[in-house]
């Protein structure tokens, strides 16, 4: 594994290798074929990106002690003793967390108290999250990343869960789906940087979360403010506009059977899951043209394995992993059920 | 000449890295603080990096930020009637007009500018009926009042005109389905209008028009069958 180097037409994400890792253990996971890494070693390897304060009232720094995405982002107190800037990202702590659940680590034995408190450090006046204490804009991606944080320690007293969703609300765009932002446009994922493939997959991995629709569908049911199977209850008491969003959801699926990340947009690989997991949270999977999609995705699968973005391209591991997830909400044989809501294996169901 | 220098220091990256967080972050912590002359420059920047990709969702981001930390909302919307008249498929800038329309201090808000912008989208839609854009945008100038956009005239009315046509007019029949569930009350035109799309004759037209809709969209928008299947069962239980 790549415990200590990544092969090198990945090293450009070198900061991001705890996402990486996460795509990769995740993966094998979701393909039933775990047995073929060290679970052990994987979590020994991923407790040690955990940012460590020194005293309880570092804490109050301002500084998050979650986990590093990389090493080179770590840094060891100098010779005084004084820590440099040392602190985790909301992203790679979301993905830390994910792979120490898939081993089967026990979360609980970790230092929760430290990612908890100082994880409210991240949290803005009007709700949403930061990745990092300083330098970063903040949106709907580290909403995300910050509630399935709490929900996978079990503890929401690492936010202001109100505060969260209300910022949430104010990201539903005029045609149902939601932007990063409020103002922005809606979408499914986070995409599109066309010049440079390398910098769209960066950037996909810094955002592993996902854009704005799936972000604030799936950060509202891991909160707990909308209901499983919504589409099946009543649906005009819900905090968001449900018939819109579920329209907005359909009408992503394209002539060619896969789903587009907003109107107008070739078909994506990804999208058969980001749009796909928002549909199964409603309720409203059951609704689109399986056959279709299940075609259009086998045209992406690479000879070489793996999934590309769109058919005939290269493969990469983004595409791959959001490839079997996608072909696990489409209950393909042969892979675990998935978490809509956390993008990876349903622990709960296997 | 501070931003000058700034923008050559910055200004290689520019092609690829828009997508990285913190070099968005750095450019906004400098721009603040060199003042709105900074922000029209900025906002320069961002054409040009529109013009090399009109959807990239980052500059998007950015733009937005300028504007509403910096203003240069003058010329805003006249940047999205360039670039809808360059692609007027291009969700961007319409979410990017919607977004001017209800918040530019210039033009009084979104009530105010309903009907000039109604005027605008409707010849959009008869220009390509099959283009989702303007259909949402359409809908979205009547947020939070469904009252109003049942009893628009224009809207019924592009949605009959398009429908007579027979031609791409699924999301045409999407909005007439939708105005009837809020409680439009249609004349017999609009009837005769979704009768005449039938192309077997062998079932009846089923007696509410929603139903009916339902009932052609299933077979016209396939794709979604189970969907519109599932909607004409919603309006069955409701009319319980």
């Amino acid at each position: 594994m790549m415990y200590n180097l990544i092969p090198h037409h990945y090293q450009s994400q070198e900061i991001n290798r705890l996402t990486l890792a996460f795509f990769t253990i995740s993966g094998l996971h979701l393909l039933r074929a775990l047995d073929r890494v060290d679970k052990d070693r994987v979590a020994d390897w991923v407790l040690s990106f955990q940012a460590h304060p020194r005293s309880r009232a570092e804490l109050k720094n301002g500084q998050f002690y979650g986990f590093h995405g990389s090493r080179t982002s770590q840094f060891p107190p100098d010779e005084n003793g004084v820590s440099a800037r040392n602190a985790g990202h909301l992203a790679s702590t979301y993905c830390a967390l994910a792979i120490l659940k898939t081993v089967g680590f026990n979360l609980l034995t970790i230092d929760k108290e430290s990612i908890l408190i100082s994880l409210r450090n991240l949290q803005q006046p009007d709700g949403s999250f930061m990745p990092v204490d300083v330098g970063a804009e903040t949106d709907l991606r580290f909403v995300y990343c910050a509630a399935a944080i709490c929900f996978m320690l079990e503890d929401w007293s690492g936010m202001d869960r109100e505060k969260a969703k209300e910022y949430i609300l104010k990201c539903q765009s005029y045609d149902g789906g939601f932007g990063l932002m409020p103002g922005l446009e809606s979408h499914g994922e986070l995409n599109n940087i066309s010049s440079s493939y390398w910098f769209m997959f960066c950037q996909l991995c810094v955002s592993r979360a996902g854009g704005g629709t799936y972000c604030a569908v799936a950060s509202l049911r891991l909160m707990g403010y909308i209901e499983d199977d919504l589409l099946s209850k009543t649906v005009t008491s819900s905090i968001i506009n449900v018939p819109l969003l579920l329209d907005w959801c359909m009408q992503r699926q394209a002539i060619d059977g896969g789903f587009q990340g907003r109107a107008n947009k070739p078909s994506d690989t990804c999208y058969a899951f980001w749009i796909g997991a928002v549909l199964r949270i409603l309720g409203g999977y059951k609704f689109i043209d399986k056959i279709a999609l299940h075609r259009f995705l086998l045209t992406c699968q690479s000879e070489f394995g793996g999934f590309s973005k769109y058919p005939g391209d290269l493969p990469d591991i983004y595409h791959a992993y959001y490839g079997y997830t996608a072909f696990s909400l489409l209950e393909e044989p042969g892979l675990n059920p998935l978490c809509a809501e956390l993008g990876m294996t349903d622990l709960t169901a296997i | 000449m501070f931003y000058d220098l700034f923008i050559s220091f910055s200004s290689y990256p520019l092609n690829g890295n828009f997508a990285m967080n913190f070099f968005r972050h750095h450019r906004r912590w400098v721009v603040e603080r060199l003042g709105a002359n900074a922000g029209a420059k900025e906002l320069n920047l961002i054409k040009k990096i529109l013009s090399l990709d009109a959807k990239n969702y980052h500059a998007w981001s950015h733009r937005q930020w300028v504007l509403q930390a910096l203003g240069g909302w003058e010329d805003e919307l006249d940047y999205c009637q360039q670039l809808l008249e360059e692609d007027i498929f291009n969700n961007s800038a319409w979410n990017q007009r919607y977004f001017v329309v209800t918040r530019s201090p210039f033009l009084g808000g979104l009530k105010a500018m309903r009907a000039s912008e109604v005027r605008y989208t409707v010849e959009a839609i008869l220009a390509n009926p099959n283009n989702e854009c303007p259909w949402r945008y359409l809908q979205g100038l009547y947020k939070d009042d469904i009252k109003a956009l049942v009893n628009d005239p224009e809207i019924s009315s592009v949605c009959l005109k398009v429908i007579n046509t027979k031609n791409n007019y699924v999301f045409a029949l999407k909005m007439l389905l939708d105005l009837l569930c809020h409680g439009f009350q249609p004349c017999h035109e609009f009837r005769d209008s979704v009768v005449a799309l039938r192309t077997s004759d062998t079932d009846p037209l089923d007696p509410d028009l929603s139903m009916a809709i339902c009932d052609i969209l299933e077979h016209v928008d396939s794709l979604r069958a189970s969907y519109w299947i599932w909607r004409k069962n919603k309006l069955s239980v409701a009319a319980v």
